[in-house]
């Protein structure tokens, strides 16, 4: 792997989401998610009240991710680049990763070993896995490799209103600094202080 | 109910520990194992001067062995690769991971309990139990203990589940476990010296007097170790109750005492399994005086093993319907985010 100083990071705009479910099928259509997954939902919080706002919540890829220091076999760990992957060959299934998470990212397919949960699968920020880039092996497992090709998160890249930015930390905290001038109090960098908080580097 | 209490909706139900038994029976296997050797080695110690405990010992680590047994089967089955929980030393390979420390654990003291149980098989001499005993002594807390660092777990990190108490639950398992190992090996000896009134190869042969001595002392640290669950339970929900609504604590004590699991909180473990046993066991230790009543002592461990196992099922179910919800609106967010490069972060 190339060797980079880029730490990927998502910054989900409270504000702008509208709903709209483009990253959830964007993502399946990418990444062929395996039935009963969702590597990135649309969470509805305040339904029907006064503030009820949409959040899409992705994998954060944490600075000090509580997964990579729960997983007991090191399926999960850091990419230089920041992102967390996790390796689903290594991967026995058992669930702590889940409750580890801040955000609900790792999901369990049903159907495998007793019936009880198979490995887990997460958001990959659309890197692929551990296996050679662009491999079948990597495409049936993980699904696409946009990073390797020089491209965002298929999520980011087509969500409408852009409530959902990806990229380098130093690129995304431009948009967020422009973002937080703009509107004053209120920025509302969703999730931000969990996943990437000051002093975990 | 807190409104950001109702950010809660990112986790599948059928992904979460409580969709399947397996992690609750695990628990309760694991704390029942740890108990049942603790109860072993005590009786094993006592016996050294009062030999009528002898029994009591033989029966609890015979016990002790299927039940880390099933332990160790109902947490690998829940896995999604068995294989590579059994095969744990050469699988899990991090140890920040309490899971690690888990296979470690459970490994060594089923190993202890297979080979205390062999020397028991064995009839060999009471020196070289007495030394596995006290090995067991030291391992068996650890894994009573561990099933509650498992959870609590996560306290070291974030603290997203209240119910699971990094302060109380380890404690509590430990309590729990000592209180379900003394139920279940006084329940052992109750069945094994009926058994060996008909079938003498048994040979658990223990005079009546005797016996009642041993039922009568099994009673009275059965009903001091309930009074002290029964104070931890007091503790835990009053630290739950007053904690800080934002971090769920009083949600999960209105769940537990008055919402959805508050039948079974109250008729699945306070009442058949503190408050009967704790009545049964201060009737049973006059009324066992002189000669055993087995139905009496039967219901009281028997009531005491239920409420163990519904613990367990509360405590993981519990811990599942309550996380710690992320803080909504994000004003954090105004005042420095914090990350590389943000306008928060550290130069």
């Amino acid at each position: 792997m190339a060797l980079t100083t880029a730490r990927m990071k998502f910054y989900i705009d409270a504000k702008r989401c509208i709903e709209c479910g483009g990253c959830e099928v964007a993502c399946k259509n990418e990444n062929n998610v395996p039935q009963g997954i969702a590597r990135i939902r649309v969470v509805t919080v305040n339904e029907g009240q006064p503030g009820e706002t949409n959040i899409a919540v992705p994998c954060m890829h944490c600075s000090k991710a509580p997964c990579v220091a729960v997983c007991p076999v090191d399926a999960l760990y850091h990419r230089p680049d920041g992102i967390v992957h996790v390796n689903k060959e290594t991967c026995i299934g058992c669930g702590y990763c889940l409750y580890a998470c801040p955000f609900g990212a790792p999901q369990f397919p049903k159907g495998h070993a007793f019936g009880a949960r198979g490995v887990m699968d997460k958001c990959t920020y659309c890197a692929g896995g551990p296996e050679e880039p662009f491999s079948e092996k990597e495409r049936k497992f993980y699904g696409s490799n946009r990073i390797a090709e020089g491209k965002l998160p298929m999520c980011a890249s087509i969500c409408s209103t852009k409530a959902l930015v990806a990229g380098d930390a130093e690129e995304v905290a431009k948009v967020v600094r422009a973002r937080m001038a703009a509107r004053g109090p209120g920025g509302s960098a969703w999730g931000w202080e969990t996943a990437y908080p000051p002093g975990r580097f | 109910m807190p409104p950001t209490m109702q950010f809660e909706p990112i986790i599948l139900a059928s992904h979460k520990w409580s969709a399947t038994p397996h992690v609750p029976l695990y628990l309760f296997f694991g704390g029942l194992t740890a108990g049942l050797l603790i109860v072993a080695a005590l009786a094993e110690i006592a016996g050294w001067k009062f030999p009528r405990f002898d029994p009591l010992a033989r029966v609890a680590v015979y016990l002790a062995i299927p039940c880390a047994g099933l332990g160790g089967f109902f947490i690998s089955a829940h896995l999604g690769k068995p294989e590579r929980g059994i095969l744990f030393p050469f699988f899990f390979t991090n140890y920040s991971s309490w899971m690690t420390w888990g296979g470690w654990i459970l490994g060594s003291v089923s190993l202890i309990a297979i080979a205390y149980g062999a020397l028991w098989y064995f009839r060999a001499g009471k020196g070289p139990r007495t030394v596995l005993a006290l090995l067991g002594l030291i391992m068996a807390p650890l894994l009573a203990m561990y099933t509650g660092w498992l959870l609590s777990g996560f306290g070291t990190i974030h603290g997203f589940t209240p119910l699971w108490s990094h302060k109380y639950l380890p404690v509590m398992f430990l309590n729990s476990g000592v209180t379900t190992g003394i139920a279940c090996a006084g329940l052992g000896l109750l069945v094994a010296r009926y058994m060996s009134l008909r079938w003498p190869w048994v040979g658990v042969s223990l005079p009546s007097q005797e016996l009642s001595n041993v039922l009568r002392w099994t009673t009275v640290v059965l009903a001091g170790a309930i009074l002290f669950e029964a104070y931890e339970l007091y503790s835990f929900l009053t630290h739950l109750a007053k904690g800080s609504p934002e971090k769920g604590g009083p949600y999960i004590y209105h769940i537990l005492t008055k919402g959805d699991l508050a039948p079974w909180f109250w008729w699945g473990f306070v009442v058949p399994g503190l408050a009967i046993p704790l009545i049964l066991g201060l009737v049973g230790i006059f009324a066992q005086a002189r000669k055993p009543i087995p139905a009496l002592a039967g219901a009281y461990f028997s009531l005491a093993l239920i409420g163990g196992l519904v613990l367990r099922f509360l405590i993981v179910t519990g811990g599942d319907m309550v996380k710690q919800p992320l803080p909504f609106p994000p004003w954090a967010a105004v005042y420095g985010i914090g990350a590389e490069g943000g306008p928060g972060a550290k130069k």
